[in-house]
């Protein structure tokens, strides 16, 4: 065995058997798990109890179509999402009178609102909403849709046509949406979207996790001064790499174990059957998980090779905190812009960003998913990487080597150049 | 002798502060080599150069006749000044660990680290945690942590730091087995007791420039029976009056004088026991403590430090 393989196995061997990588393997998952649940939870708890409102038709002959059109709508548990109390109404001069009578309905919360569609709806178009949540979009939006439709049917109705055939002009729309890939379609109701999320979030996630811990941990090989007995065993470019060998294997470890643990959930657990019945999985080709290796890989040493020079020229687990925020911030970018190309993934603007090196394993990866670009511009984009990777890597190794034994002051630029040039 | 480690004019700086000044430096093979000087002269820089994790700006650096690089590393094993082990992992993991990274196959480092752990009187530690241990105990892992590869050629810097007289006499029994053995050993120490039980040869360097060095008889030989150990009770202030004494070092119990060459020591017993209460007066070479707190330039005494019984 190589002396890097000997420094990439006990780097692995120690991170995955310590107790952070048990923890955050387990927890992850289970945060996750809890976090869609509350999603769910908290998606069903808003307008999940029908809404009481009591109508003032002036008209006559919209309230009787209000009710035909609010009939099919029914919140996710069943229950109808508005319950229509008829007022009579009274003449213009009483109005008034019934006006400040709903108002105190409403306070003493009988209703949660009411309605007042005037005599002349039908030419006016006008409707008057009073309630104690009107601004609330999604039940404003669902309540103009059934008033919409009943003025509509009013209106139909008036002009002679039959009630069976309201019903007919009326029906739920049905829509379908079908992806269209170079093989084909497929259907697909925003599972590609998801799926190009989680597993860019999956790559962004764990770099930027694995980066920091990465660092830190070349910090205190750095303070602890084990890194002077190892230099004079091997040299800085065999212990950087080994050490990036190994944290890039620890973190595909982990990836692969979520993975498969989000597989099994989707396929099997009761919690998700409802959510699983929407959600197959949009069958991907083998290219697409390859391509997730590689980049996930190359990822690794692109930003692992930034991580480690970072770690080598501070002297304090603060001080790298510091210093790591640049390249922080920069794979942070990557997920921002990945998200501006999902509108239009094969979009000059995209295809640009998917190009650029410190984008690339996160834009490339997602753009796969949504809408897979040409091979050529995906193999550019790795061949891109992998060049930046490599020429990256040996120059952060060099300034590894120049200040890995350094102590005290960190170098300033000038200095660092020099140091390097050396090295 | 065939040379260990051979410096030819070497120099290493670090921005304007010259670290290393033109060395050179002969390790006969098989040898103990004691190399002094006060904190901060150059010990570690020039360690660093030998063991191949610093590079001289100037000069070369030869071990076992090959030039300092890849090939040079798998001869030298290294005890840095500082304690260098992973805190977080067992203590037999480290040693397999640092025996695997020099080359030695698996079963048979597993056979090493039992034995050494045994020979350091440690045999129960090999499942602790490196960091439940004490300071001593550390110090004594990372020595058998260079030693764990058996290389010809041991590199030591500030060996015995941090153990007690026990442990330190414990090493000094290792070290003195080793040569048996005909391995070289090179050690640093600011401690001069220390290199004086130990060393064969001695360089005692001082701002980056050697000061002397050769076989410890030869180097204390050089400078004649010119110090005198002096035990008495009275003023100090007498003793450096005294004609013909040129530097004093009172230890407390006893001092130890230099003394200008043509004095006559009969004349010099008499001045002093006619002003002091004289026990003793004793004629010798001077000791390397002497010899170092003179080249050095100090002028008050060191005070012997307490875990010195290497």
């Amino acid at each position: 065995m190589s002396k890097m393989m000997i420094v990439s196995l006990r780097e692995y061997v120690q991170r995955v058997r310590s107790k952070g990588f048990v923890v955050s393997t387990l927890l992850v998952p289970a945060l996750l798990a809890g976090y869609i649940a509350l999603v769910f939870y908290l998606a069903k708890m808003t307008g999940s109890h029908p809404q009481h409102l009591a109508v003032v038709d002036d008209s006559q002959v919209t309230f009787a179509q209000l009710l035909a059109s609010s009939k099919g709508d029914k919140l996710p548990d069943g229950q109808p999402r508005f319950v229509f109390t008829g007022v009579t109404p009274v003449a213009p001069a009483q109005w008034p009178t019934l006006r400040s009578q709903l108002i105190k309905d409403v306070q003493q919360r009988r209703y949660e609102g009411f309605i007042h569609i005037p005599a002349d709806v039908l030419t006016s178009r006008k409707v008057a909403i009073h309630g104690r949540n009107v601004s609330d979009p999604q039940s404003s939006y669902n309540l103009q849709t059934r008033l919409q439709e009943a003025i509509g049917r009013a209106r139909l109705q008036a002009s002679g046509v039959a009630p069976d055939q309201l019903s007919a002009v009326f029906a739920k729309l049905k829509v379908s949406t079908f992806k269209i890939t170079d093989k084909g379609e497929i259907s697909d109701q925003g599972q590609t979207f998801i799926l190009a999320y989680v597993l860019g979030g999956l790559l962004y996630g764990s770099l930027i996790a694995y980066g920091v811990t990465f660092m830190r941990s070349v910090i205190a090989e750095k303070m602890n001064r084990v890194v002077e007995v190892i230099l004079s065993s091997i040299t800085a470019f065999e212990l950087m790499l080994g050490k990036i060998i190994g944290v890039a294997a620890a973190a595909l470890t982990q990836s692969a174990i979520w993975a498969v643990c989000l597989a099994a959930v989707i396929t099997y657990s009761a919690f998700a059957s409802g959510f699983a019945a929407h959600f197959k999985l949009p069958p991907l080709g083998a290219g697409v998980y390859i391509c997730f290796v590689l980049f996930f890989v190359l990822g690794f040493f692109l930003y692992g090779s930034l991580y480690a020079a970072c770690g080598s020229m501070v002297g304090s687990e603060q001080e790298g905190q510091q210093m790591q925020l640049p390249i922080t911030l920069l794979l942070a970018l990557s997920f921002v812009v990945s998200s501006t190309i999902m509108p239009d993934p094969s979009s000059a603007h995209a295809v640009l960003m998917s190009e650029i090196p410190f984008f690339s394993p996160v834009v490339m990866m997602m753009r796969m998913i949504v809408a897979p670009p040409p091979v050529w511009q995906i193999a550019l984009s790795l061949v891109l990487c992998a060049v930046t990777t490599v020429l990256l890597t040996f120059i952060t190794a060099r300034v590894f080597r120049a200040t890995i034994l350094l102590t005290g002051k960190r170098p300033n630029l000038p200095e660092l150049v020099r140091l390097v040039r050396q090295a | 002798m065939a040379e260990a480690i051979v410096l030819s004019a070497v120099s290493k700086s670090y921005g304007r502060k010259r670290a290393v000044q033109a060395l050179d430096l002969t390790v006969p093979q098989g040898s103990v080599y004691g190399f002094l000087g006060p904190n901060g002269s150059g010990k570690t820089t020039t360690i660093r150069m030998i063991v191949n994790i610093l590079f001289p700006d100037d000069g070369s650096v030869q071990v076992l006749g090959k030039k300092a690089g890849a090939e040079t590393r798998d001869y030298i094993g290294y005890l840095p000044e500082e304690r260098g082990l992973y805190p977080r992992m067992k203590v037999r993991e480290v040693l397999e660990f640092f025996g695997r990274l020099r080359g030695v196959p698996s079963d048979e480092v597993k056979r090493r680290v039992q034995f050494w752990l045994k020979r350091i009187e440690l045999e129960s530690v090999g499942e602790k945690k490196v960091d439940e241990l004490s300071k001593g105990m550390q110090q004594k892992i990372q020595f058998v942590a260079a030693v764990i590869a058996d290389p010809p050629v041991l590199i030591l810097d500030e060996p015995s730091s941090g153990l007690d007289p026990g442990n330190a006499n414990l090493l000094k029994e290792i070290l003195l087995e080793l040569r048996a053995a005909g391995k070289t050993v090179l050690f640093s120490t600011h401690r001069m007791e220390e290199a004086e039980r130990l060393c064969d040869y001695v360089c005692l360097i001082h701002e980056g420039v050697k000061v002397l060095d050769g076989k410890l008889a030869e180097v204390r030989a050089a400078q004649g029976k010119s110090a005198a150990r002096v035990d008495y009770k009275g003023d100090t202030q007498i003793l450096r009056a005294a004609p013909g004494v040129t530097r004093v070092e009172d230890y407390g119990n006893y001092a130890e004088l230099r003394i200008a060459p043509g004095t006559s020591a009969p004349e010099l017993v008499r001045y002093l026991s006619q002003r002091l209460d004289l026990t003793r007066f004793e004629l010798m070479e001077p000791s390397l403590t002497e010899i170092f707190l003179e080249k050095t330039g100090f002028s008050a005494p060191q005070p012997a430090r307490g875990a010195s019984a290497l």
